[in-house]
Parts: C-alpha cells; structure tokens; sequence
C-alpha cells in the first residue's frame, strides 16, 4: 500500500459506495484521512463501515451530485464533522445505458441521454469544484476530476461519456491555472480497473475482457483499492504538491500515446 | 483558385474544390472570414447566423436540410462555437445557469449539427471541420467553461471520426487564436516562445486549411487535429 500519510486530512469521494470510488475511500481510509464517502445510494454506508471497521474514519454522506444544493451540503457537513476539507475527488458517473442503442450512437444520441451523462459528469464536476473552492482554498488541498483515454482519442461507441471526460481534461488544466496561486492543486485521473460495470459486462462478453487486458502492457487490468487507491492516496496528499493540471493514467500501462 | 485532384475513383477524379458546398456555423467575425477565404478559394458557402444556430436535433436537421437544398447537396460543415455573451470570468463566480449556457450548450449544440450533416451528406459522405480556441490544449484561467466546452467538442469529433470513417465520412478539428472568438484571455498562458507566426489568420489562410482538410486531398485524414494559431500551441 502507499505509504504516503493522510493523517489529520479530510477528503471527499463522490460516487464510493461502489468500483473505484470505493477503492479509493477504502485507501484513503487506511492512509488515515477522515473519508467522507457520498453515494447516491445505500451502499456508501457499506463503504463508510469498512473504513471505520478497518480502524479508519469516515463519514456517509447522501448526495446527487446532479443536485448544486446536495452538493453544497456534503461539503458543508464535511466540514461540520471534521473541521476542514483537503481533497475533494469527483468520481461519480452516470450509469451505462446499454438497455438503449441510441447512447452508443454519435449519430442518434438522444437529448435525454446526453444530459444523463452530463449531469453526472460534467455538471457534477461544476458543482464539486465550486462548493469545494472555499474550503480547498483554506487548506491549500486537492481536486481531482475522473477522465479517461475516452477523453483523450474519442470512442464511436460512447460520445457522451468522450465528450465529457475531454471537458474535464480542460477544466482540469484550466481550474490548474486558475487556482495554482491559491495553492489548490488540479489533477485528472483516468483509470482503468475492474468495476461493477465492468465485471456485470464481461459476465455477458467474457472475450471482451481479455481483449481489455490484452491492451494493457502489465496484463492484467487492476483492482480499485489495491492499484489504483496507492496513486490516489498520493495525490491526495502532501507529497503531490507540486503537480497540477495533468492527467494520471493508472490504467496498467493501457494508454501508451499521451 | 481550383484544386485539381488526380486519382482513378470518380469522387476524387478530376474534382475541385470549386465543386464543394460548405455549410459554415461560428461566430459572427470568424464566420464572415470563413465564408470570404473558402468563397475565394471557389467553395460555395451557406452561412447559419450565430443568432439562428440550432439549439436541438430537429431544428438542426431542418436548418441543414434548407442549405443543403439551396447549396445543391452538402459535401462540408465548418463548426465553431459560439458563446454570446462570454467573457473571462472565475468558475466560482458564475453560476449553474451560465456554466450550462458557456460549456455544456455548445458541445451539445455541435453535436447536432454534426448529427445533421451527417445525415445530410450524399452516399460518397463528406467531411466536418470543428474550429476550436488552441488555448483549451494548454488550459485558460477564467475560461474554464469555454476550455471545456472547446475540448467535449473535439473528443465528440474524434468519436464521429471513428464512428463514421467507415460511411466516408470524416471528422477533423483546427484550433485558432482565442481572439477569434473576440475574447481576451484574462491572464493569458504563459508562454515562452509565444507565436512563432507573427500577424493574424488572414480569411485565405483559414480557409485555407479549412480547404486542406475537406479536399480530397485529405482523404486519409480524420480524427486530426492541426493547429492554426500560428505556431503558438505546439502541443501534440
């Protein structure tokens, strides 16, 4: 594991009741920062409880990120509880719409589907960064949006989702320059392990998950706490301090051309 | 001027660039140089008035299908853009409404004309040029929504290049000087070298690479995206 100490630091993952988020929150919580984990649903409590099962602590938080209001609020009980926010990690995604043919389509892509991913996304990125702003601000802390190689060369298949994590690359090196004076860092992660996701479609494709880690140069493709919570751990921590506005690619050596 | 294309298939036998129609959408400045250098360079041009760009999916398959009549088929779409009201402001001081309007809007409302174009162009396909600020590639201070906005819409493009080159259809970005957008970066990128070209795109020099990437000469092209802001941002 990291050995990077997030004793005395409070961070805030969105989206950690399941996948990376979860991997994540659980890392962070063994690296000893107070884990406020927000989750659409019931299962940011499991997280929450593993963290402080394991010794750690954390706090669960409800909250849509779609909702500025919601947003606000876990930020504001963030700091309620714990006195400061130092890292703020806006991972939450919208759910695949594989039940509708049209989300793979650049060429039928629906309105309604567009803003189902955006909301999530790139809306709920806004929100994240703007309510955390004052807080990161006092403690000099860390935001880190969630990218992908879809946000880098494009996919045919998924242009809401490639449109968004492109934006959030910008808005990343951008909100860098922005508040690099602050002493607030900005990074993007694009990452690449198993999910729910993931693992509910390679059930149904299996071929296409050795396709998937045929891709990668380390063979095999990660697991969110033990591969990429070590990365997270140290950007979230004091050790990072002199990176900002760059894209991380904990991906096993999957994107290869930035 | 006229570009004479010699190859053996009957798309790119003997064509000119005399023969291709071109549906311009951008701001009202660029779109006036667009139209004027791809004009001189014997395109037919159709412009959509900023203050009439489509806002959906219907409205821009009408908007398309009326030009595309009057121009006599559809063979390129030049899209930028456009922001009535931008100005460089910090993130935290604008509000839900503005960041809808400043940086998700546009990469949605290129989206549809994209869609529309696509749809509009004959069986041999054609080919879309997105016109894109360069400053998004390095990051702007108190331009978030517009650097946002700028890359959702190349990553869209490189999904349509990957999604319809198979149909003949090709997609290709050119990033430009963010005061083609009649914006001034508030603190402006450093940069240590800055423009490596000096003056400023005259109309023939953007049309010109407008005319680059649509012409048949570019036929192996698409997904790219090459610079036009005169040797500024060398980035990848």
């Amino acid at each position: 594991m990291s050995t990077e100490t997030l004793e005395g630091r409070t961070v805030l993952i969105t989206g950690a009741g399941a996948g990376l988020g979860r991997g994540v929150a659980l890392a962070a919580g063994r690296a000893g920062a107070h884990v406020i984990v927000t989750s659409l649903g019931e299962n940011g409590r499991e997280t929450a409880e593993a963290i402080v099962a394991a010794g750690g602590l954390a706090t669960w938080i409800v909250c849509d990120v779609t909702d500025r209001d919601a947003v606000e609020r876990a930020v504001a009980e963030a700091v309620e509880v714990s006195g400061r926010l130092d890292g703020l990690v806006h991972n939450a995604f919208a759910r695949p719409r594989f039940d509708d043919p049209r989300a793979s389509s650049v060429a039928e892509l629906p309105f309604e589907l567009w803003q189902h991913e955006v909301s999530v996304a790139l809306r709920g990125a806004y929100h994240c960064a703007t309510a955390g702003f004052p807080h990161l601000r006092d403690s000099r802390g860390r935001l880190i949006l969630l990218s992908s190689t879809s946000g880098v060369e494009g996919t045919p298949t998924q242009p809401a989702y490639a449109a968004c994590k492109g934006a959030i690359r910008a808005m990343t090196k951008s909100l860098a320059r922005e508040w690099g004076p602050l002493g607030i860092t900005v990074n993007a992660v694009s990452p690449y392990v198993t999910t729910p996701s993931f693992d509910a479609w390679w059930d149904k494709n299996p071929e296409l998950k050795a396709e998937g880690e045929a891709l990668t140069v380390l063979g095999y493709i990660g697991d969110p706490l033990r591969d990429a919570g070590p990365p997270f751990v140290f950007l979230l921590g004091a050790g990072s301090h002199y990176l900002t506005g760059q894209t991380f690619f904990i991906d096993s050596g999957r994107y290869l051309s930035y | 001027m006229s570009v004479e294309v010699q190859s053996s298939t009957r798309r790119e036998s003997g064509e000119r660039l005399a023969a291709l129609n071109v549906l311009v959408s951008a701001p009202p400045a660029l779109s006036g140089k667009l139209e004027t250098g791809l004009t001189q360079l014997g395109c037919a041009v159709a412009t959509i008035p900023a203050a009439a760009a489509p806002r959906d999916r219907e409205a821009a398959a009408a908007t398309v299908a009326v030009h595309a009549e009057r121009l006599g088929g559809l063979d390129a779409l030049v899209h930028a853009p456009h922001v009535a009201d931008l100005a460089p402001r910090g993130l935290v001081e604008i509000d839900a409404e503005v960041w809808a309007r400043w940086a998700e809007a546009p990469i949605w409302e290129a989206l549809v004309l994209f869609q529309a174009a696509y749809a509009g162009f004959g069986p041999a396909g054609g080919s879309i040029v997105a016109a894109l600020p360069s400053l998004a590639l390095t990051g702007a201070a108190d331009l978030v929504p517009l650097a946002a906005a700028a890359e959702g819409i190349r990553q869209l493009a490189k999904s349509a290049a990957r999604a319809w080159g198979c149909q003949g259809t090709r997609v290709n970005c050119l990033t430009l000087p963010i005061d083609e957008w009649g914006v001034q970066a508030a603190r402006p990128v450093p940069n240590r070298y800055g423009a490596s070209l000096p003056g400023v795109n005259a109309p023939g020099e953007l049309a010109g690479a407008v005319a680059m990437l649509i012409s048949p000469f570019a036929r192996g092209v698409t997904g790219a995206t090459v610079g036009l802001d005169r040797g500024t941002v060398l980035a990848p």
